[in-house]
């Protein structure tokens, strides 16, 4: 579907008033001239340890992730078609059953002159009672198009922690999806922190398929100038005892521009679920657009579900006093806004990566 | 504790299923055509404006598409739906005139009584055309307004020409589109500045016809500083065809006016509900919505406030029911259009035996509403695992010197606080019923009282069918 030159992709579970524009998120046609990307994604190529794999994806991977759901589209049939068809790179891992890897597995997607395109296929494999850590490091220098799919199987009794970081240059654009598919006690965790991109859109699907799989998903973005960001995560709670959380956190600048959709779909059969979505947005300039749809559908009636949402400007009473004690007002929102961050921030268990974020946020507010 | 299941019966709806014999004066041909607008204009002997205003809506309306959200209207066939039924009378003035088996059937839903006790004022709408208006005479004298639409389109022509369709117009939807095309009965009231009407009016809607479409428009004016408040009731027998209900409330309140607005509606079941209504709010005015859906087999309904003028205010409070076989949409929709306003929002839904209660709502705060704040709550009960609970709210916010607050909650009755009630003796089905009542109680109390008994009636007959 296209609308003038702007393709609509991510829709929403259930559609609302068209004159929102919050049924879709909105992409600019663009010509995407496919090229290889050649820089390496993680320190030990191709490492087979007692912990289990971690390698370049391979064609026979990709074709055997038949655990998605085949109604599964992540942000558009094209855009996802791309990324298992013509990704031009992608990583496999697969933890090993009653494993505990501490380290973190980190892949480090760097965007440079000669590798401005990414399409990245990461396939996640954790086998009953594993625990694995993952993080991934979107960040680039140069303008560049970046499209990625992450597809994870938790097997029974597996935990798995995700990170995602986004840095990539204010005029990238950064199309990411993510999609979990959990078994009988199977959990994730999400700690997912967006800062860069001129057009950002997330797609996050998490199948609550077996009883008593959880998500706890963490959120975290600053969005300043002209730049764009748009979310729509969905829970679907098919399991019985299944448990999601959304918390999402961040601060709007300049003519910044989000809309976050946020789902959580008790199905019938989902007995005793529980889904709780969170949202605060702060705001910090009179040009911002603040769009929310928490959406909660129910079909089962043993469920606790509940979303919340707020908005609201830099808390004035805060930043009087912190300007009282010689802070310049921008610093003193800057510290407020990390505040509210940090809590999602140091969740990330790689100290340099979290000084990396850190540094990104200040540099933002000195830009100002 | 074992989770209690519940059976399902038919409900009896009482006095609102009274059928009455389908007698009418003039009915008009079934389906849309230029030729029954022509016909339904000239039997009203309406100004020529006005049919040309009815031709162009028509013209819009056959130019839009269907909604391409919300429940499905897939069974509406506007080719079966009658859209003007004349009743066998003419306007009363006096409700001794009204013919007797009309008269019998709103005695029966308690409108006279209703009036000689509460109400400042009466209409009684059966199925196309106003049948009964009657307003207490002190009110006459401090000039204000309460008559039927068409009276007013004759006695205050200006007015309706400056007013009718300017703040939902025609091309909004293609079911306002449709009333415009179509639209007959309704009221008409002005409330002139400073005057406050402390006692309520109050129009009662009635679709007895068979296939029939009932599309009434209220047009309310409240002056500066004027105070009103207005109860609109609707109900139908149940046939087996469906009726289509789409009708209109405008509703202008001045600078420092107050309207409150409250409708109980209890549509049969083979009603298809698309009623729209609005309300634009002037400098410190205050809209307040009191909502109750109960019956319907579709409803879509979100009444909308518009705060054009700084310091106004809207709340919202609203309930719906929804059981077997009955899809109700409903919702509200602010706009914070300038400096300092203010809207609360608040709205309870309960869904059993299969109903699918659906809460969408839209709150937007424009550039230049600084300083504005909201607050919603949404709260949802589900009473069985076959009916759905669907809470789809959207915040659309554009200045940073505001404050937002939402929450919304889906749950069911706790089996805890059931066992509770039953360890002191009370039954399971008194337990539910107390928690159901409860659970409606901040809404219930927003009512008049007589309303507001109407309301536990039929939270009552909604729920024996469950718990018998």
């Amino acid at each position: 579907m296209s609308e003038n030159n702007r393709k609509i992709i991510s829709p929403i579970p259930v559609r609302t008033w068209r004159g929102l524009g919050v049924n879709h998120a909105f992409l600019e046609e663009q010509d995407i001239k496919l090229k290889p990307y050649h820089r390496q994604i993680f320190e030990k190529r191709n490492s087979i340890d007692e912990f289990g794999i971690v390698t370049e994806l391979t064609e026979k991977q990709n074709q055997e992730a038949h655990f998605i759901d085949k109604q599964y589209k992540g942000l558009d049939q094209n855009i996802l078609e791309q990324c298992i068809k013509e990704y031009n790179t992608g990583v496999y891992i697969e933890a090993q059953e009653g494993t505990s890897r501490q380290e973190p597995i980190i892949l480090h997607y760097t965007l440079d002159k000669e590798n401005n395109t990414l399409i990245d296929n990461n396939l996640i494999i954790a086998k009953e009672n594993s625990e694995i850590t993952v993080i991934i490091q979107y960040d680039s220098k140069v303008k560049g198009y970046h499209n990625g799919l992450t597809r994870i199987f938790g097997k029974k009794g597996s935990r798995i922690k995700l990170v995602k970081v986004q840095t990539l240059s204010d005029d990238s654009t950064h199309l990411d999806a993510v999609y979990t598919k959990l078994e009988d006690n199977a959990e994730i965790e999400y700690t997912l922190i967006e800062l860069g991109a001129k057009n950002g859109i997330i797609h996050n699907q998490s199948d609550l398929i077996g009883t008593n799989s959880r998500t706890n998903l963490k959120m975290a973005y600053i969005t300043d100038k002209d730049r764009k960001i748009d979310m729509n995560y969905i829970m679907n709670h098919v399991g019985r005892e299944t448990n999601s959380q959304i918390d999402v956190k961040g601060a709007l600048l300049d003519e910044a521009d989000k809309i976050f959709r946020g789902t959580i779909d008790l199905r019938k059969g989902a007995v005793k679920a529980k889904g709780k979505e969170e949202e605060y947005t702060i705001l910090l300039s009179d040009k911002v657009r603040n769009r929310s749809v928490p959406i909660l559908l129910c079909t089962e009636h043993e469920v606790e579900g509940q979303h919340a949402a707020s908005t609201g400007k830099v808390d004035e009473n805060k930043l009087f006093y912190l300007m009282s004690r010689g802070l310049s007002e921008y610093e003193a929102k800057k510290l407020i806004v990390e505040a509210s961050l940090n809590p999602i921030i140091d969740q990330i268990p790689d100290e340099l990566i979290r000084e990396e974020i850190n540094d990104y946020v200040r540099r933002k507010f000195i830009n100002e | 504790m074992e989770n209690i299941k519940d059976t399902i019966k038919e409900l009896e709806r009482g006095v609102y299923d009274i059928i009455n014999e389908d007698r009418y004066r003039y009915k008009s041909q079934k389906g849309l055509t230029k030729e029954i607008i022509l016909d339904i204009s000239h039997k009203k002997n309406e100004p020529e404006w006005m049919t040309n205003f009815r031709l162009k809506s028509l013209e819009t309306y056959q130019n839009i598409e269907m909604p391409t959200w919300g429940p499905s209207l897939e069974e509406l066939d506007m080719d079966n739906i009658v859209t003007y039924v004349q009743p066998d009378t003419k306007l009363n003035g006096n409700w001794e005139e009204v013919p007797e088996e009309i008269k019998d059937t709103f005695d029966k839903l308690g409108i006279p009584k209703a009036e000689r006790e509460s109400l400042a004022g009466v209409g009684a709408q059966y199925d196309s055309e106003v049948v009964y208006h009657s307003i207490r005479e002190d009110l006459v004298k401090q000039g204000v307004i309460y008559t039927d639409m068409e009276s007013a389109l004759r006695d205050y022509e200006d007015i309706i020409k400056e007013y009718f369709m300017t703040l939902v117009p025609p091309n909004d939807h293609k079911f306002v589109a449709l009333h415009g095309a179509v639209w007959s009965g309704g009221s008409f009231v002005y409330v002139p500045e400073g005057v406050e009407v402390e006692i309520p009016l109050q129009s009662y809607f009635r679709l007895n016809s068979p296939g029939a479409g009932q599309f009434e428009h209220t047009l309310i004016i409240v002056d500066k500083n004027a105070k009103l408040h207005f109860i609109e009731g609707c109900s139908a027998p149940k046939y087996n065809v469906t009726n289509l209900h789409a009708g209109c409330v405008e509703l202008f309140v001045k600078e420092g006016a107050y309207l409150r607005y409250s409708t109980i509606e209890n549509w049969s079941r083979n009603m298809l509900n698309l009623n729209t209504k609005r309300a634009v709010v002037e400098k410190k005015g205050t809209i307040e919505w009191v909502s109750g859906s109960f019956g319907s087999k579709i409803s879509m309904l979100y009444p909308m406030s518009i705060l054009k003028g700084e310091g106004a205010r809207s709340e919202f409070t609203g309930i719906t029911f929804a059981g077997k076989g009955q899809i109700l949409d409903t919702g509200t929709k602010v706009v914070h259009a300038a400096p300092y306003t203010y809207s609360t929002i608040n709205t309870k839904s309960i869904s059993k035996s299969g109903g699918e209660a659906i809460y969408r709502g839209s709150v937007r705060v424009a550039k230049n509403a600084h300083h504005s704040k909201s607050t919603i709550s949404c709260e949802s009960l589900m009473l069985d695992d076959l009916s759905r609970a669907d809470t789809i709210p959207v915040l659309d916010i554009m200045n940073d010197e505001v404050e937002i607050g939402h929450e919304a909650k889906i749950g069911k009755i706790s089996d805890d606080t059931i066992f509770y009630l039953m360890t002191r003796g009370i039954s399971e089905e008194e337990a539910k019923a107390m928690i159901v009542r409860g659970f409606a109680e901040p809404i219930a109390k927003e009512l008049p009282l007589e309303y507001a008994v109407e309301m536990n009636n039929l939270i009552k007959l909604e729920l024996e069918g469950s718990i018998g």
